[in-house]
């Protein structure tokens, strides 16, 4: 069932993982330091907000790279969902600022963020369940055929483009194409809207709880689609509150508490257990 | 980037599987409890009646009731597949019957602008509904509840509580509602023209497949850039529309309009569309399924006339039967979109697989060839894009 | 005199005056108050278009031709209470006189007319007594009942299908199946013919003129015996076309109510009769029995019915006009 072996421990790519999630954590790969050109596709600079009397965001600052995947952790009401929500241009942050590629920016609303490849993939907002896998990749940009104001949906175009987006993802489809999101498990709703993200070009992909909520062989497998997509040049900001799911794929980590930055190291600077005792002591 | 591989697998399904997966596909749509309850009714009344009902007299009949009814029900489905109601519906068909009286009666106006301008009208009135809707984001049922009492009120206001007759030439008859093809009335014509109309929107264009999304999951479509809000005031706007068609049909057909003209046409269309397949909750739904509610709703009519059913039950029966139709509907659509493909009938995932193991195969040579083992700076600006 | 004793003087004067002043104001008030005209209030079922137009049109007839004044209320909604509730509110505004479009039962109205009764407010209803009573009950909570009989109606025009020589069957179409007044309709029209040994038919139709056209072709193709055929509680225009469609010209087609669609069909002899409720009486005669019993204290002996009458052929130019003027 899965592709072309390579050496026991290293993964394949056609979705099937040997070596099981729970034991990469205990091998921490060497990481390499960002290099000190490198301009980081997006970066908050010391960025606030605060709804009324509660605050949510204190001088946060945190910068994702392309080609690595920053894991943010952080317990709920730490703010995570306000920083994503200001990344996506849902909020405008009270202080600080944002850099798209080095350049500031004020994003007027999501649209924009979207534009300019911001992707933002929410735990249970993936999937329509009664559209066809195909239909739901190409949702919102679907391929059309024809001219002037008579164009019409081109689904032939949109199979193969979802054929595409999958194969660039390395996921194997197992059924047709035409089943509805119903049927699809869901770590592969997961898979489907990284696999769309990135095929509509995404310069950042924000995925917010992706393994929550999936059982142990659906989330290795998201996750190890999700270290492919960074493979391919994407830069990943994985908001998450499973830290091993966290230490099993990110170069950089950034933990998040009341609201401010706590701490940051590369992933081969920590183990799992002073990880945990770090985020207990400060949450 | 290649073509995907043809299928090379070994073992096609035996015919069998071809047959029962086919079947299986066929009932997946939400048409096919329709059409069972169409042929099952047929066949009831038919025996019931054997001399009157299987008959052209019939269903000319069927089809002019099913043709008026359904040309709304159409704009109330793909509204409600859109994730709304619209009680509106039948206030709106009363009041723009209206305004064709008046403008052709009062002022003269000749009925090629009047009908235009009333279903001008009609998109409008809809549209208010939708604008309500979104803006205020209050329930579609609640806003639309109280347009349809609005309206019915200008309507009854307007019209001083009585009938307004007016002359329709034989011509507008004729083309709105008069026989063309072996008796079979005009009405047919434009109800098939506005299904054909309505599927190839749903099925076949963008907007059709934000529809979908919208009714399944607004949030989600929203995160992909799909205009919620527009989508909603649109199918507001066409329902009101294909309301004042029928108006218009019903006008050309009576040369009349009344104070309660198009009441209790709202909640039939409800149900013709819940018997076509469509989901209350919305996100799924036919339009052939609605012609084929409309079709079963008018044999029922129909029907219980003919066979001499007891005159006192006419609504009872109605409602019976409606409701089984619903049932059997939502049952067997829930099962069935649950099930999976037949075991043995595997269809485009055969192709996905020989693209994917070859490309990982090309990658896998190329990784090996490149001086760079991380190869990851860098990627990004290579323009990595998938294309087609 | 002192000084003193001449300002009390004065004091004592001034108030005599003053008080003299408050009299004559205070007298003269019950006198302005019997000059004052007396207020009807009429509370409808509907507001005052179409049907209950009628009743709103007669009620302020008779104030014009009698010189009271009359005020046409009406629920939003017609249910109980809220009917209940504008009855109160002409009984906050001191009305002489109260006539209801009664359509509940009169335990609903029991308790409302014990208050318009001891806030000395007569007290009618505008609605018909029940079928068969004639002569006024003494202790009826009403002081009148003022209406048509919904039944009656459904047997006169039983009785004029006989008289017209109908023998065959006679369908009745019902568009409002779960309304009191149509069944009342239809139940007097079946049983008459049925008595008189004619086959019947009862159907229940919808409000939608497309569908009733249907219902009623297909009936005749299931029954071509029939010989006649009512439509119970709705405009007659689906009916027609029936009709037309069946190419049963000889189908004897009644209805209720004029309108502009019955007066062409019963002029052009597509259609045989209308059964009128003059509900123009329905708004007057209330009003009239209300003022003659606050200024002369008559009472009627019996109920008033307002309806049914025929209107065919025979009487139908002269309605055609008053149609118009809209008193018929």
């Amino acid at each position: 069932m899965s592709g072309p072996a390579r050496s026991g421990g290293e993964r394949n790519y056609s979705g099937d993982r040997e070596a099981g999630i729970v034991d990469l954590h205990k091998q921490p790969r060497p990481i390499e330091p960002v290099a000190p050109d490198a301009v980081p596709v997006m970066e908050a600079i010391s960025i606030s907000k605060a709804f009324g009397p509660t605050t949510a965001l204190v001088e946060v600052s945190l910068k994702a790279y392309a080609g690595r995947i920053l894991a943010l952790l952080g317990d709920n009401g730490a703010g995570k969902s306000t920083l994503i929500k200001i990344l996506a241009g849902v909020f405008r942050p009270d202080g600080g600022e944002l850099r798209f590629r080095g350049e500031t920016i004020a994003f007027a609303d999501p649209a924009e963020a979207r534009r300019l490849g911001i992707a933002t993939v929410f735990q249970d907002l993936a999937v329509c369940e009664l559209l066809s896998i195909t239909r739901n990749v190409v949702l919102g940009r679907e391929p059309l055929k024809g001219f002037g104001p008579f164009r019409w949906f081109d689904l032939k175009r949109a199979e193969a483009m979802t054929r595409a987006a999958f194969e660039g993802l390395g996921v194997r489809w197992e059924r047709g194409l035409d089943e509805r999101g119903l049927n699809i498990s869901g770590g592969e709703r997961q898979s489907l809207a990284i696999a769309r993200a990135m095929f509509f070009g995404s310069s950042l992909l924000i995925l917010d709880e992706p393994t929550s909520a999936l059982a142990v062989r659906q989330a290795s497998r998201v996750l190890d689609h999700i270290a492919f997509a960074r493979d391919q040049g994407q830069a990943v900001m994985l908001i998450t509150h499973n830290f091993r799911h966290a230490l099993s794929v990110a170069d950089d980590i950034t933990v998040l508490a009341q609201g401010r930055v706590a701490a940051h190291f590369r992933r081969d600077q920590i183990e799992l257990e002073q990880l945990t005792e770090l985020v207990a002591r400060v949450a | 980037m290649p073509e995907p591989a043809k299928s090379t697998s070994a073992a096609a399904p035996s015919w069998i599987v071809i047959f029962g997966e086919a079947a299986r596909r066929f009932l997946l749509r939400p048409e096919a409890t329709a059409l069972a309850a169409v042929v099952v009714l047929f066949a009831v009344f038919s025996i019931l009646s054997p001399a009157l009902f299987p008959t052209k007299l019939t269903y000319i009949s069927v089809m002019s009731v099913a043709a008026e009814l359904g040309i709304v029900s159409i704009g109330v489905t793909l509204l409600m597949i859109g994730g709304h109601f619209d009680l509106s519906v039948g206030s709106v068909l009363g009041l723009t019957s209206y305004i064709v009286v008046a403008l052709m009666r009062d002022h003269g106006v000749p009925p090629i602008l009047a009908a235009p301008a009333a279903i001008i009208g009609g998109a409008l009135l809809g549209a208010l509904n939708g604008v309500v809707v979104v803006r205020f984001k209050i329930h579609s049922f609640v806003v639309t509840l109280g347009s349809m009492l609005i309206w019915r009120g200008v309507l009854i206001s307007l019209t001083g509580g009585f009938p307004m007759m007016v002359s329709i030439s034989p011509a507008f008859r004729g083309i709105m509602a008069g026989p063309f093809l072996s008796g079979f009335r005009m009405s047919m014509l434009w109800f098939f023209a506005i299904a054909i109309a309505g599927t190839f929107l749903q099925q076949r264009t963008r907007f059709g497949n934000w529809v979908q999304a919208a009714g399944q999951n607004p949030q989600a479509a929203r995160n992909l850039g799909v205009p919620v809000g527009r989508i909603a005031i649109a199918l507001f706007a066409l329902a009101g529309a294909l309301a004042a068609v029928a108006g218009v049909i019903q006008v050309a057909r009576f040369s009349s309009v009344d104070a309660l003209r198009g009441e209790g046409m709202a909640l039939q269309a409800v149900a013709v569309t819940v018997i076509g397949g469509t989901l209350l909750t919305g996100g799924y739904g036919s339009v052939i399924g609605t012609v084929l509610g409309a079709i079963t709703f008018a044999m029922i009519q129909v029907g219980l006339v003919l066979v001499g059913a007891p005159g006192h039950f006419f609504q009872t029966l109605t409602g019976l039967i409606v409701v089984g139709a619903v049932i059997l509907n939502t049952d067997v659509a829930g099962r069935m979109l649950r099930s999976r493909p037949l075991r043995g009938f595997h269809r485009s995932s055969e192709a996905a697989d020989a693209a994917i193991l070859a490309a990982a195969a090309r990658r896998e040579s190329r990784d090996v060839e490149e001086a760079d083992p991380q190869g990851r700076i860098g990627a990004a600006d290579r323009g990595e894009r998938a294309k087609p | 005199m002192s000084r003193r004793s001449g300002l009390m003087t004065l004091a004592r004067i001034a108030a005599l005056f003053g008080a003299g002043v408050l009299a004559s104001i205070g007298s003269a008030q019950p006198a302005a108050a019997q000059a004052k005209q007396i207020s009807i209030y009429f509370v409808g079922c509907a507001a005052p278009t179409g049907f209950h137009g009628y009743l709103a049109r007669g009620a302020a007839q008779a104030g014009r031709n009698l010189g009271v004044k009359v005020t046409y209320i009406y629920p939003d909604e017609l249910t109980i209470p809220n009917q209940i509730e504008k009855i109160d509110e002409a009984i906050t505004a001191r009305a002489n006189g109260i006539a209801v479009c009664a359509f509940a039962p009169d335990s609903a109205y029991a308790e409302v007319a014990a208050r318009a009764k001891a806030a000395g407010i007569a007290f009618g209803s505008a609605a018909a007594p029940p079928p068969g009573v004639v002569l006024r009950n003494p202790d009826d909570i009403f002081l009148f009942r003022v209406g048509s009989d919904e039944r009656e109606a459904g047997e006169l025009t039983a009785k004029r299908l006989i008289a017209l020589g109908v023998k065959g069957r006679v369908v009745v179409g019902d568009q409002q199946p779960g309304d009191a007044t149509c069944r009342a309709r239809a139940e007097g029209e079946i049983d008459t013919l049925k008595a008189a040994g004619i086959k019947t038919n009862f159907i229940e139709m919808t409000m939608d003129p497309g569908q009733q056209a249907e219902e009623l072709f297909n009936f005749l193709r299931a029954h071509p015996d029939t010989q006649a055929a009512t439509s119970i509680c709705d405009v007659v225009d689906g009916f027609l076309t029936a009709k037309e469609e069946s190419k049963r010209h000889d189908l004897v087609l009644t209805g209720y109510d004029l309108d502009v669609a019955a007066l062409a069909a019963i002029e052009d002899g597509k259609e045989a009769f209308t059964i009128d409720q003059q509900p123009f009486w329905r708004g007057y005669i209330p009003v009239l029995l209300l003022t003659d019993y606050i200024k002369y204290d008559l009472i009627a002996a019996d109920y008033f019915l307002t309806g049914p009458s025929v209107v065919d052929k025979s009487n139908i130019e002269k309605i055609a006009k008053l149609v118009k003027e809209g008193y018929r």
